[in-house]
Order: C-alpha cells, then structure tokens, then sequence
C-alpha cells in the first residue's frame, strides 16, 4: 500500500512518513498541489494526505483537480478548523478531514479505516440481517459488528441501542425513547445510564469519539445514526 | 362590475323620503280620521301607511349596504364631507335639529288649518327630520363599517391625545419657533443616544443659537459613529489577526507534537531526558488546547458564530453532557447529583452551542473542584425561566476583585493564579459569549470556595 503525503512542510510529511512506515505502509512525499497530481499521475497510490495551504497550487484545487480521474481516499489536512472549511473540502471530494495539530495515530487509524472501506466495503454481504451505515455493518444473525471491516465487541445493551438506531436510520430517538425500548420498562426517572452507554458505544465505533462519524449527538433532542453516512 | 353610481344613491335617497312622507302621512290621516265625529273610511290611508313603512325600511336596508362603496366588488370604503365631523359632535347637532323641528312644530295642532294643509305640515316635517335622520345614520353605517365609529369621535380625541400627553412626559407642545428648534434637537440627541447613529439635523432649518447647537450635536454624531465603526472594524482585525496567528502557530506545533511524540517511541534510557520528553509533551498538549480556545473565543467575541436556533429539551441534554463526563468525574473522585425535573424542558437554542456552554461548566468543574466532593447540577423552572445551575467546591480559594465582584469570565482568569495545570483560562468566557449570543443569561456566583455557575433560558413550554 503506498500512500501519498503531501505539505508544504518537510518536517511534519517527514514525521507522517515515519508513522506510516512503522505501520508496514509506502511512503511517497510530495511538497505542493503540483508535485502530488504529478505522483498521482506517475505512481500507483493507493491514499493520499494533502495539505490546504500550500505555494502553486492549494490542497483544495488538487483535491478537485485529483478526483476528475482518481476514485483513491483522500485526507484533507488543515490548520482551519472552522465547519465551512470542513465542509467545503469534503465536497471537493476529500474522504475525510484531520486539523492539525493532529494526533499521529488517530490520522494513522484513519488512513487504515478508509483503506479498509476502500478495498473490502465491495464484499460486504449483504442480506436481510445485515445493517450498514457507511463503513460501520451489523450482521444481526451473528451478533457482530463491523468498522471498516474490522470487528467491535459491543456489550449486550450496547449492541441493542446501535441496533435500535441503526433499524431506524436518520430518526433521532431521545433518552428516554431508547431506555423505554431497550429496557422495556416506562422511563420515570432516568439518569445518565443511556448517555453512558451511548458514549462507550462511540468510542468503540468511532476513530475520534467527539467527532462522531455514524453514532451522531443531536444535542437537547437524542441520538441517531446518519442515514446516509 | 356592479356600480354604485351616485345617480343610484340619489335615487335611493329620493325613494326612501317618498316613502317616509308617505308613511307619516298615512299615519297623520289615519289619526286624523279617528275621531268619531268625521267616520270616514280610513282604508285607502291605512295601505299608504304600510306601503310607505315597507318602502323606507326597504330602501334604507338598500342604503346601508351600499353606503360609502363605489361598486359591489370594493371592499373600500369611501368617506365624505360629513364623516369628517366627529360622530358624537354629530348626535348632539342631530338631536338640537330634532329639538328644535319639534319645538317650532309644537303649535302645529292648535292651527287652523284644513286637513289637506295639515297632511302638508306633516309631510314637510317628517321630509326635515329624514333629511338629517339620513345624513347621520350613513354617517355612522360608513363610519361603522370602516371601524372607526368609536375612535373618529371628540371624547376619545381628548382622552387619547391626554393619555399620550401623560406617557410621554413632553406635555406641552412648543408654540414658538425657538422652542420648536429645541424640541427637535431634543429628540435627535434622544435618537442618537438610544444607538441611532444616523441620526442627522439639517443646519438650514435652525436659527441663530439653535442652527449652532444643531451644528454641534451634528459633530458628535459624526465623532461617535466613526468611533463605533473604528470599534467594529478593529474588533474584526484582532478576531482575524488572532485567527491567522494561530493558523501559523499550529503549522510549526503540528512538528513539535509529532516529533516530541516520536521521541517518547526512542526507549531513551536516560531518566532525565524521559522527565523532560513528559514535560515537551505535557507542554505542546496544553499549547494545542490554547490556540484552538483562542481562535474559539475571539471567534465566539467577535460574534462570528452561525447559530441553528431550535426547540430543544434543556433537561435531555444535560443528561447527554453527563453521560459524556462521568467517567471525568469519577477519576477524580466526584459525585454528580443531578436534580432535574421529571418532563421535558423546551427552550429555545443552538443545541451544539448550548452543549459548548454546559460541557465548558462540566470541565471547570471536572478540573477545579476539591476530590471527593459532590457537584451539584440543577436544572429549576423559575418565572418561566428555565435555570441550570451547577455547583462544586474549589480545591483552591475563588479569586475577587477589589469590588467583591468575580471576574472569572474574563478572558485568562483560572480560578489557580499559577498557571501549571491544564486549561487556558477561557473557558468560562467562552460558555459566557456563547449563551449571551443564544439570548441566555450566564451568571457565576462564588460564594467563599463554593463556586456556582448559572446558565438560564426563557422556557417555551414545560409539560
């Protein structure tokens, strides 16, 4: 697997190179928007980690420029943090979106996860037992869920909230919803139970669980799975 | 288009007084006949009476739907000459001129005269009373059905224009043109200091002493509206000067955190040189927390934030933050006692804002309170306010100003006046801004090493 990193930086391409070695990865450097199309064009990458702010050509203009001929994940990089940034580089076509200061193995979990949906979300099997919601799949007949191909143990009562939310993609349950169904009793009373058992499912199926990408916190209203995440 | 032409009015005018003289007359010979001393038959008479009663109310019922319409598909209506003198300066004028018909007409029965002339009196009569019967009873049918039967009358002019004269305290107004001058200078600088900064006299329409003082309050406008737009535009400089700054920061920490993170991965065998990675790390980590709480609050200060307003349930919320903060809270030893009402709570907020605001409390809690005590959070309807409250003892005495008064919100202040733990001080400034941009109120009120913090909202419903 060869992955492309591209910014302005030396030093900080130079330390994500070195993560990704250790990680059994290929590294190809590249120091501007021109440079990293030009790889792309040259080389076989299978990722590519590109830097906004960039001399000649920004990591936004590649990132659109790279995807009129390339379907590979790309990772945005970026010193901007604000929603409209964000938003603006996803639908540019980038796969995902790290701020910097980044933690080295949280963007290393990413690079692997959008490998994984990359080359095994085709031979998802599909039936009428199994629930998907991008790259996070629930096989009801086994029990078992699935991040990007890679399996999560999930508790009892963890694993019937997701499966709850996930039967009902898109629709906001609140607490008191989601402790009337799973535990079958009317929710006098409630405490943090639900939001307990929320959070511990985020931060087995979330890669940063206060940037939820399947399990969303709708504040003042509930939890719900994205319906097309 | 069904017109309404005058010619039909006056039609109907001229149709209804036939019968109205018809009817009176009718009525007048009847009486007449009665006595027992003529017996003739009354029949003929009689009919003209009914007929004339059947004709006016008829036609007046005609009058009055059309009265002050152009046609039948205009909805407007149209007031005259007439509908301009108040209605009730109009009753009292009708009912002298009744007066008076009656008290000129009261020596009618003793005249001599026959019966035919008599039927003539009659007639003329009723024809004077109907003529200004008519006149005030369309009046108040137009001025009815343009709803301002009550309004358009001399007694409630008075006691309106008194009860304005009591509210607003300038119950004279100026008669001479000096005092004119005055009174609209007056009411520009009002303008001016209420924030109406476009406020603009023309120096042309004053005189002597007053043209100079309009001059004058001219130049303050001037003076304080390039103030408050140097203001505004200065805020927006530091806002965005802060924004790149950090964008340049975070560029070269990016290294710094990656590298020092790499150097923790070197086994070093040296102890010192370990103690000192800890440090770099520790350090870089709290230098990341700062910048983005720098560009987060000058962001949130300079009011830079889009808000998604919505109903949102106040008391689900503070369950989701403390499902989020448990374990937070555990580690150091801290019980949450939540206290919140049994049904929803509706408010009025950016739920991911208002999160922002709770989580901000929940960390300064998390960070400063004394280990192994309990935090109190609250959520209280009080005058249809919904009131969160959240309360923790200080493991460090709460800092005060000179006037008593708790400073906390302001920008760097931490409750430790030594900087060595986590948190960049901005926290509570930012939980602040935000509820404030929100239309909340954010209160802190420490009470000796008791620390209580209170976000309240305007409640929608509570059921």
């Amino acid at each position: 697997m060869t992955v492309l990193v591209c910014d302005d930086d030396k030093e900080i391409v130079e330390a994500i190179e070195i993560y990704l070695i250790q990680e059994g990865f290929e590294v190809e450097k590249a120091y501007n928007g021109e440079q990293a199309l030009q790889k792309l064009r040259d080389l076989k990458i299978d990722l590519m980690i590109i830097d906004v702010m960039m001399p000649k050509l920004d990591g936004i203009r590649a990132t659109f420029q790279a995807r009129k001929t390339s379907s590979i994940p790309i990772i945005i990089l970026s010193a901007k943090t604000e929603d409209t940034d964000k938003i603006l580089g996803l639908n540019v076509g980038a796969d995902d979106y790290v701020t910097k200061p980044f933690n080295p193995l949280e963007l290393v979990a990413r690079v692997k996860s959008q490998l994984r949906r990359y080359t095994t979300l085709s031979s998802v099997p599909t039936g009428e037992t199994v629930y998907e919601a991008g790259g996070l799949v629930i096989n009801d007949e086994l029990k078992k869920v699935t991040v990007d191909g890679e399996e999560v143990k999930l508790t009892p009562i963890e694993y019937n909230i997701l499966m709850l939310l996930m039967k009902n993609k898109g629709k906001v349950y609140s607490i008191s919803q989601i402790y009337e169904e799973i535990w079958n009793e009317e929710a006098i009373g409630v405490d943090n139970t639900v939001a307990v058992h929320i959070r511990h499912i985020r931060e087995k199926i979330e890669i940063n669980p206060k940037e939820p990408r399947y399990l969303k916190v709708v504040w003042g209203v509930g939890y719900k799975i994205e319906a097309d995440s | 288009m069904n017109q309404f032409s005058n010619e039909i009015k006056g039609a109907a005018i001229v149709l209804h007084q036939m019968f109205v003289i018809m009817m009176v007359c009718g009525l007048y010979g009847t009486g007449y006949m009665a006595n027992p001393q003529l017996m003739q038959d009354t029949r003929g008479l009689r009919l003209l009476t009914v007929l004339g009663f059947v004709g006016c109310f008829a036609t007046l019922a005609y009058l009055t739907s059309i009265s002050g319409r152009k046609s039948a598909e205009d909805t407007t209506i149209y007031l005259g000459f007439v509908d301009k003198i108040y209605s009730d300066v109009q009753l009292v004028i009708f009912f002298t001129f009744v007066y008076l018909v009656i008290y000129m007409g009261r020596g009618l029965k003793t005249l001599d005269f026959a019966f035919s002339g008599l039927l003539v009196a009659a007639g003329t009569v009723a024809y004077l009373l109907d003529v200004v019967f008519l006149i005030l009873y369309l009046s108040i049918v137009r001025r009815s059905k343009d709803n301002t039967l009550l309004t358009h009358s001399l007694v409630y002019s008075i006691v309106h224009s008194f009860r304005e004269a009591m509210d607003s305290k300038r119950s004279l107004r100026p008669r001479t043109r000096k005092g004119r001058e005055l009174y609209a200078i007056q009411r520009a600088v009002e303008a001016i200091a209420e924030g109406a900064l476009d406020t603009c006299l023309e120096e042309e329409d004053f005189h002597g002493q007053g043209r100079e003082l309009a001059r004058a309050v001219n130049h303050i406008r001037e003076g304080l509206s390039e103030a408050v737009s140097d203001r505004i535009r200065n805020e927006r400089m530091k806002a965005d000067l802060i924004t790149n700054v950090s964008h340049d920061i975070k560029t070269p920490l990016t290294s710094i955190v990656n590298y020092v993170d790499l150097l923790k991965r070197e086994n070093l065998e040296n102890e010192n040189a370990q103690n000192y990675i800890r440090i770099l790390d520790e350090k870089s980590q709290r230098l990341k927390q700062l910048t983005e709480d720098l560009v987060e609050a000058s962001r949130i200060s300079s009011g830079n934030v889009k808000l998604d307003i919505q109903k949102i349930d106040f008391v689900e919320l503070i369950y989701q933050t403390g499902g989020e903060f448990n374990e937070r809270f555990e580690a150091r030893d801290l019980t949450i006692v939540t206290k919140l009402p049994n049904g929803p709570v509706i408010v009025e907020a950016d739920g991911r804002q208002l999160y922002r605001a709770v989580e901000n409390l929940y960390t300064n809690a998390a960070k400063y309170a004394l280990e192994r005590t309990r935090v109190h959070v609250e959520l209280e309807v009080e005058d249809g306010r919904a009131v969160f409250s959240i309360k923790n003892i200080s493991k460090t005495p709460l800092p005060t100003n000179l006037d008593g008064e708790n400073d906390l919100t302001e920008r760097f202040v931490r409750g430790e006046a030594s900087r060595t733990t986590e948190g960049s001080g901005l926290g509570l400034s930012i939980a602040k801004s935000l509820t404030n941009l929100m239309n909340g109120s954010f209160m802190l009120k420490p009470d000796g090493d008791l620390f209580v913090a209170t976000i309240s909202f305007e409640v929608l419903s509570n059921n």
